[in-house]
C-alpha cells in the first residue's frame, strides 16, 4: 500500500520513500542569496561607473542624450582646456551623421565640442547649465545657437521645461559664487513658475531656494535622501548609457573610414587615420550643396524631399497666408536670453551667439512677413550688443538654397557655415 | 513494521533515512533552491536596473513636436 503523503513537509518519493519538503528554508536562503548577488552586481556597476567618470571620454562631447544634459557634475569632470560648449536645441539632433554637423567637423581636432541640446532646450536651461559648469570651465568659451521658435508668445512651454529640468544643475547654479544673487533669483523665480506643472519638484526647489538664497536652512531629510539616491542613480545611468554609446559609435566610425573615398567623409576619415588638419570648408560647402540638391529633389521650399512629401504637401493649402498666430516679437524668452548673456558676463564666460534664420520661402508662404522676422533678429542682435557678445549672424540666409533642411532647422550648407563660425571662434 | 509506521517514524526523525532518500531529498532541495534563486534574482535585478535606468521624473509627460 502506498504511504500517504504527509501534509506538512514530505512528499512522495521513489519506491515509497518520503522526501521532506523544506521549501520554506530553501526559499529564504534563495532570497538572501539573490539579494547578495544583486548587491554585488550593483557594487560592480558603481565601481565601473565611478572609474569611468574619472576618465575623459572622446565620445562624451558629441553624445546627444537628455540623460547626459541633466548630469552637470559629470559634465564638469569631462571639461578640459580644449572643451568648447555648444548649446542649442533641436537643430543639434539634425544631420548628426553628415560631415557638415559640428560633431563631425571637430572630429579629431585639438579643440573638442561639448554638445548640449534637443527640442525645447532654451535659454533658461542653458543659463542654469553654464552656471553649474562654470567653476570647472578652463576654456571660457560657450556657443549658443538661438532659434526663432524659442521666442513664441508664451516662451518655453512649462511641460517641456519641467521634463527637461535638472535639479542637480539647478543646485550647482545656486552654489556658484561667481553668479550674482540677482541673477540667481531671476532663474529661481522663472523656474518656480514653470515648475507649477510638477509640484513635487517645485517643493524641493523651494527648499533649495531657502537654503541658498534665504535663511540657510537645510532641506528636510526626505529631500536629502532623494538627492543622495539621485546622485548615485545619475552616475550609474549616465555611465552605463555612455558605455553603450561608445560601443555603437566606434562601429560607425569604422564604416566612415571605409567610405573615405567619398570626399564628404574626409574630416572623420582623416581623423581616424590620425591626420589632423583644418577642415576644408570650401570643399565641404560644395559637397553640401550637392547633397542638399539631391536630398531636396527640386521642391519649391528647398526642404528635404521626405519632409516635403510627408508634411508640407499635406498642410500647405491650409496654412497659406494664415500667418503665425504667435509672433516672435514679444516673448518672455527675451528676458531669459538676456539672463543668459548677463550670467556669462558675471561669470566671465565669452559667449558667441549664432542667429539662425527661418526658411524664408515657407514663412512667406504662411504669411509671416519679413518685417516681423527682422524685428526678432534685431532684438536678439541688440541684446548681444548690450552685453558685448560675439554674434554669428545668419539671418540674411533665409532664401539660400540648402541652407535649411526644413522650415526651421539648419541643414547642409547651413551646418557648414555654422560649423566654420564655431571652429574659428574655438581656434582664436 | 508497516510502511506507514516507517514513514511516521521517519517524519519524526525517529528513523534515520536511507542513503537514497537523503540523496533524493538533497537533490530536491537544490532544485527548489535554484528555482527560487532564479526567480528572486530576476525580480531583484529588474528592480535594480529599473531604478538605475528609468526616468523617475515627476514632470508630466511631454510629447515633443516641432512647432
Amino acid at each position: 500500500m502506498k504511504p500517504e503523503s504527509a501534509k506538512d513537509n514530505t512528499s512522495g518519493g521513489k519506491d515509497g520513500q518520503t522526501i521532506p519538503r523544506r521549501t520554506g528554508t530553501a526559499r529564504i536562503r534563495a532570497f538572501f542569496t539573490a539579494l547578495l548577488i544583486t548587491a554585488a552586481f550593483f557594487a560592480g556597476v558603481h565601481i565601473y561607473a565611478s572609474a569611468k567618470a574619472e576618465k575623459k571620454s572622446d565620445a562624451y562631447g558629441c553624445w546627444t542624450s537628455e540623460v547626459k544634459y541633466k548630469a552637470g557634475r559629470i559634465m564638469r569632470d569631462q571639461l578640459d582646456k580644449n572643451t568648447i560648449l555648444l548649446l542649442g536645441s533641436s537643430e543639434l539632433q539634425h544631420q548628426k551623421s553628415t560631415p557638415y554637423h559640428p560633431g563631425s567637423i571637430f572630429e579629431g581636432q585639438d579643440k573638442k565640442l561639448l554638445l548640449v541640446g534637443a527640442g525645447y532646450y532654451q535659454s533658461l536651461f542653458h543659463t542654469t547649465l553654464v552656471a553649474a559648469l562654470e567653476p570647472e570651465m578652463v576654456n571660457r568659451k560657450a556657443v549658443l545657437i538661438v532659434a526663432p521658435q524659442w521666442f513664441r508668445k508664451s516662451g518655453v512651454k512649462a511641460e517641456a521645461f519641467a521634463s527637461r529640468f535638472s535639479e542637480e544643475n539647478f543646485v550647482e547654479m545656486l552654489k556658484n559664487p561667481d553668479l550674482s544673487d540677482e541673477t540667481k533669483r531671476y532663474i529661481t523665480d522663472r523656474t518656480k513658475k514653470l515648475l507649477k506643472v510638477d509640484p513635487k519638484e517645485r517643493a524641493r526647489i523651494l527648499q533649495y531656494e531657502e537654503q541658498y538664497l534665504g535663511s540657510g536652512r537645510e532641506p528636510d531629510r526626505g529631500t536629502k535622501v532623494f538627492q543622495a539616491f539621485m546622485e548615485e542613480k545619475t552616475l550609474c545611468n549616465v555611465m552605463l548609457r555612455l558605455g553603450a554609446y561608445e560601443l555603437t559609435s566606434s562601429r560607425k566610425k569604422e564604416s566612415t573610414v571605409q567610405a573615405a573615398d567619398n570626399p564628404s567623409q574626409t574630416c572623420a576619415a582623416l581623423a581616424q587615420r590620425g591626420e589632423i588638419s583644418e577642415p576644408d570648408f570650401g570643399s565641404l560647402r560644395a559637397s553640401a550643396a550637392r547633397d542638399g540638391e539631391e536630398a531636396c529633389g527640386g521642391n519649391p521650399f528647398f526642404v528635404k524631399k521626405s519632409y516635403y512629401d510627408s508634411y508640407i504637401v499635406k498642410v500647405m493649402d491650409q496654412v497659406k497666408d494664415e500667418g503665425i498666430k504667435t509672433g516672435y516679437s514679444v516673448s518672455p524668452e527675451y528676458d531669459d536670453f538676456e539672463c543668459f548673456l548677463k550670467a556669462c558676463s558675471e561669470m566671465e564666460i565669452e559667449p558667441m551667439v549664432v542667429i539662425t534664420p527661418v526658411n524664408g520661402y515657407w514663412y512667406d508662404w504662411i504669411g509671416f512677413d519679413s518685417d516681423a522676422r527682422e524685428d526678432y533678429y534685431s532684438q536678439v542682435r541688440a541684446l548681444c550688443e548690450k552685453y558685448g557678445a560675439r554674434i554669428a549672424d545668419f539671418s540674411d540666409r533665409e532664401y539660400e538654397e540648402y541652407f535649411m533642411e526644413d522650415t526651421i532647422h539648419i541643414g547642409w550648407k547651413g551646418w557648414v557655415d555654422v560649423s566654420e563660425a564655431v571652429y574659428r571662434f574655438a581656434e582664436e | 513494521m508497516s510502511v506507514r509506521q516507517s514513514t511516521d517514524l521517519q517524519k519524526n526523525n525517529a528513523l534515520p533515512e536511507s542513503a537514497e532518500a537523503a540523496q533524493a531529498r538533497k537533490a530536491h532541495e537544490r532544485r527548489e533552491f535554484r528555482k527560487w534563486l532564479l526567480l528572486f534574482l530576476a525580480v531583484l535585478m529588474v528592480l535594480c536596473l529599473y531604478f538605475i535606468l528609468a526616468d523617475l521624473s515627476t514632470a508630466p509627460r511631454f510629447v515633443y513636436s516641432q512647432f
